[in-house]
């Protein structure tokens, strides 16, 4: 009884932040829309149903007001997630708060502007907004599938330790590679010197090294040993023929590993710049509205 | 039989350090882990890396414990059985384990630590390798710039140009500051689109009617109303602006109104009013920015929706208003049922040579003193001697049957009438010509006595007056007879005299007003003012078919104009007003189709234009649309 009890804590320390407080803030997000779409159909309603302007109405002014100081909400979890505080308001909770309300910005900022676009100032805070939220759409999605596989993949090891052991590797091979002949030794100093693990930014999140000096060393290495027969002369070729394959291994796993964790990175760069330029759209937005009221 | 483990610690410029010690453990597991047996201190080590087990004398098995490798004799592998006989060596990491037979049995495992040959920087290599911040901008660089760039283009630039350009350069502040623009302008003001501060003239101040006015202001002097004309052409307006009047300043507009009885209005007017953005100016019903971004040359004003229209009606404003609104003029008026009788405005005299307007009650029979001597009763009956007079003239002549009001009133397009004018429409019978030459009538100038005088001077100056002949005439109205001098005598005095004195060419249709000194031939006419509109306030279009013709098609001036009863009065060169009374109108507006098949509305702006009063309102939907405050039914 104990134990059932010990796990189902143990389980609720690892709910994810999509659920946490059975789905408290989904259900908080999903009746805010409700109850801002209900704000719409009534201002719909009172102009005839023409769809036009919303902002300069009751209801486009509590609308924008409340997506305003969501959007400065949101971006906040920037500096909320540098602060260690008790367990009230968790970061857990303000991520899964995060989340939700700013799905619902979907929701609230379409609505207030009523579905009149244009080339204008207001239209590229709302394009801001949404590029923001579709990239933390993706962030959320990765965040689901990722980690999973990052940590499958990299085994046991560490970061660290995948680099360590290249570079011990890179030890090995230049040790081992003395007695091979010049063009073979040339190789193997390619592939030492010329080590790429991360690279472009393309090439991480393609994973695409097609021009791999180990690779390359290891091929050429391998095919001069199978016109060689067996001997003492190619106990030294064997040895590094074996460094490298095993370089390569780690590479590849190291660049799995690199493609894994862009993946998860990418979408920060677009959510991150997307959501500061955005409260300055907005700040122009709001305005330039009451600018020229 | 154990296994003892020798570390053997290289140091450089001393000896090395060895420390060897028997584990205890039957199976010895190699990790960086302290729990391991082999400790192995190299991060490219499992924390349990490997196990070592002897499988037979002289023969061990080392097999990985996680999915990690490890070297063995330079291969890399996952299980190795090993001889001890071979002198085997392990390598993890930058640890090497060389495997040797020890005395009684024991197994020797000599650890020697080789020099790290790894770059020693490994912390900053791995965030160059794995974070992705290394291969791709900076998010802190990128954030601040592109938001400083969108402040810049989209705020301080805009601003910048509002608070030093102030639209004297309309071309650069209308490019900065059209990207604040929510939506196209309505067509009728879409050449504006590049010139924001047309309307928005303040900052942080919603757009004043002040601004609207500067276009449709009506009321203007003629100057005035050519320099706005010109100024919106030379904006681009492809029409000069439609010009809207309210029919009461502002602030006494606002005070005739009611009070909401909607306190969510109530609430919402004075919520509007506070954030200084009222909801009594024309924008607030005349809503800009959304229209289709196309022009049209014809005059479209800003849509107003319904919801807008009925918010205010005049009968909220027009009921009780005389407790709200001191010196009211106008009386309360609830419905078209309690519409007062018609007060026209007439001309009741003259001071000097401007005519003297009242408003006046119909009730009270009103004379109008218009300074013409005429009687419609003389000349619309059928018997007399005018009806004679006409039905001599002919048809060819446009005559040829007793009058009627057509002979002298011609409907204009704007749904008033004409002008009568003398010489067309009374010139006929009422001729101007004073004597005959070659045939050819020669007339007196129309409208200016001094003409007259001039004119005869001039004529006999130099022809004497001819008695026979073809140019002996028979005399007409204004004319009696032909003078035959028995004595020389001042062709010209007698003949002016002969035009003004009674009997005389202008005596019978004027006042005429003699000259002080009797021998100077200085007449006058008093003045005239001829009424063109008895209601200005209102507007009745006479070119509506049921305002002029019956269910037959037959005109029907006097179904309204009672020129047959009500003109009666003691002279009968003087009229009482022919206007009908409001009861009139009520023979069809607010009637039903049941009540009447020539049955109208009722609304007040059948006849009362909000913006536009005593103007023209025809055609009658434009005028309901442009007025924002009346009633749409």
């Amino acid at each position: 009884m104990a134990q059932q009890r010990q796990r189902a804590r143990a389980v609720a320390a690892h709910e994810s932040f999509l659920r946490h407080a059975h789905f408290r803030w989904l259900k908080i997000a999903v009746l805010t829309s409700l109850v801002v779409a209900a704000g719409f159909a009534a201002t719909l309603a009172l102009r005839d149903y023409h769809l036009r302007h919303t902002g300069n109405s009751w209801f486009g002014y509590i609308s924008g007001t409340l997506g305003a100081g969501l959007i400065v909400w949101l971006a906040a979890l920037g500096v909320r997630k540098r602060y260690m505080t008790d367990n009230v308001w968790s970061l857990k909770a303000w991520v899964s708060a995060h989340v939700y309300l700013g799905l619902s910005l979907i929701v609230i900022a379409t609505l207030h502007s009523g579905l009149q676009f244009g080339w204008n100032v207001h239209t590229l805070a709302y394009a801001l907004m949404m590029l923001v939220i579709v990239s933390g759409i993706f962030g959320i999605t990765v965040y689901a599938i990722l980690p999973q596989k990052l940590s499958d993949n990299r085994g046991e090891t560490t970061q660290k330790q995948m680099l360590e052991k290249i570079h011990t590797l890179d030890g090995r091979l230049l040790e081992k590679a003395r007695p091979l002949d010049q063009a073979q030794a040339a190789a193997v100093t390619r592939a030492v010197e010329r080590t790429r693990i991360g690279g472009s930014f393309w090439r991480r999140l393609t994973n695409a090294h097609g021009n791999c000096e180990t690779l390359r060393a290891l091929t050429a290495l391998k095919a001069t040993r199978a016109s060689l027969p067996d001997g003492k002369q190619t106990q030294a070729l064997d040895q590094v023929l074996s460094l490298l394959e095993e370089k390569y291994l780690t590479l590849e796993k190291a660049r799995r590993y690199i493609r894994l964790r862009s993946l998860l990175e990418v979408w920060l760069f677009i959510h991150i710049p997307a959501t500061i330029a955005l409260i300055g759209a907005l700040a122009a937005h709001i305005i330039s509205v009451f600018f020229f009221w | 039989m154990s296994f003892i483990l020798r570390q053997v610690t290289t140091r450089v410029g001393a000896p090395d350090i060895v420390r060897e010690k028997p584990l205890a453990a039957a199976e010895p597991v190699i990790g960086r882990g302290s729990d391991c047996d082999i400790q192995l201190t190299d991060l490219a080590v499992n924390l349990r890396h490997a196990v070592v087990k002897q499988t037979g004398p002289g023969k061990v098995s080392v097999e990985s414990l996680g999915e990690e490798n490890f070297e063995a004799d330079g291969k890399f592998v996952h299980k190795i059985d090993l001889d001890l006989a071979n002198a085997p060596t392990l390598v993890f990491g930058r640890h090497l384990l060389a495997l040797t037979a020890g005395e009684n049995g024991d197994i020797l495992i000599t650890a020697t630590a080789r020099e790290n040959t790894a770059v020693a920087d490994v912390a900053s290599e791995q965030k160059r390798s794995f974070s992705l911040k290394y291969a791709l901008f900076s998010q802190r660089q990128l954030a601040w710039i592109t938001t400083v760039a969108i402040l810049l283009a989209c705020l301080i630039v805009p601003i910048g140009l509002f608070v030093i350009d102030h639209n004297r350069h309309q071309m650069i502040s209308s490019t900065a500051d059209r990207q604040w623009s929510s939506g196209p302008l309505s067509p009728g003001h879409h050449f504006l689109e590049k010139n924001c501060e047309a309307c928005h003239r303040q900052a942080f101040v919603s757009v004043t009617d002040s601004a609207c006015l500067s276009c449709h202001q009506a009321d203007l002097t003629r100057s005035a109303r050519a320099q706005v004309v010109s100024l919106t052409q030379n904006l681009g307006s492809p029409f000069p602006p439609d010009l809207a009047a309210d029919h009461a300043p502002h602030d006494r507009l606002m005070a005739a109104a009611p009070p909401d009885p909607n306190l969510m209005r109530r609430i919402n007017s004075w919520v509007t009013a506070t954030f200084s953005h009222p909801n009594n100016r024309c924008a607030s019903c005349h809503t800009e920015h959304v229209g289709t971004g196309q022009a049209e040359t014809g005059k479209q004003p800003a849509p107003v929706t319904d919801s807008e229209l009925k918010r205010n009606d005049c009968k909220d404003c027009h009921t009780g208003m005389s407790q709200r609104l001191a010196n009211a003029k106008v009386p309360d008026v609830s419905d078209w049922g309690h519409h007062p009788d018609f007060r026209p405005v007439i001309t009741a005299g003259f001071a000097g040579d401007k005519p003297r307007l009242e408003k006046v009650a119909l009730t009270a029979m009103p004379m109008e003193n218009e300074g013409l001597i005429f009687g419609h009763k003389v000349h619309l009956d059928p018997k007399g001697g005018v009806a004679n007079a006409a039905i001599k003239l002919g048809k060819a002549a446009g005559y040829g049957a007793p009058l009627t009001c057509s002979n002298c009133h011609q409907r204009s397009p704007d749904g008033g009438f004409v002008p009568v004018e003398m010489k067309q429409d009374c010139g006929q019978c009422h001729s101007l010509a004073f004597t005959r030459k070659n045939g050819v009538d020669q007339l007196l100038p129309h409208g200016h006595p001094d003409q007259v005088v001039a004119a005869l001077k001039a004529y006999f100056a130099s022809e004497p007056r001819t008695t026979s002949g073809p140019d002996a005439f028979l005399g007409r109205p204004g004319m009696h007879g032909v003078f035959v001098p028995s004595q020389p005598v001042d062709f010209v005095a007698a003949n002016v005299r002969d035009a003004f004195e009674p009997g005389g060419t202008c005596y019978g249709c004027h006042i005429i007003i003699p000259p002080a000194d009797k021998r100077s031939l200085n007449y006058g006419v008093a003045p005239v003012k001829l009424t063109s509109r008895y209601l200005p306030w209102g507007d009745f279009n006479h070119n509506i078919s049921e305002h002029h013709q019956d269910a037959n098609g037959a005109s029907n001036c006097d179904t309204c104009h009672k020129t047959g009863s009500r003109a009666k009065s003691s002279s009968p060169d003087a009229d009482v007003m022919l206007l009908p009374k409001i009861a009139e109108c009520a023979a069809c507006h607010g009637k039903t189709k049941e009540q009447t098949a020539a049955a109208a509305g009722s609304d007040c702006a059948e006849c009362h234009g909000f913006h536009s009063p005593g103007q023209a309102t025809a055609p009658r939907k434009q005028e309901l649309a442009r007025s924002a405050l009346i009633r749409v039914q």
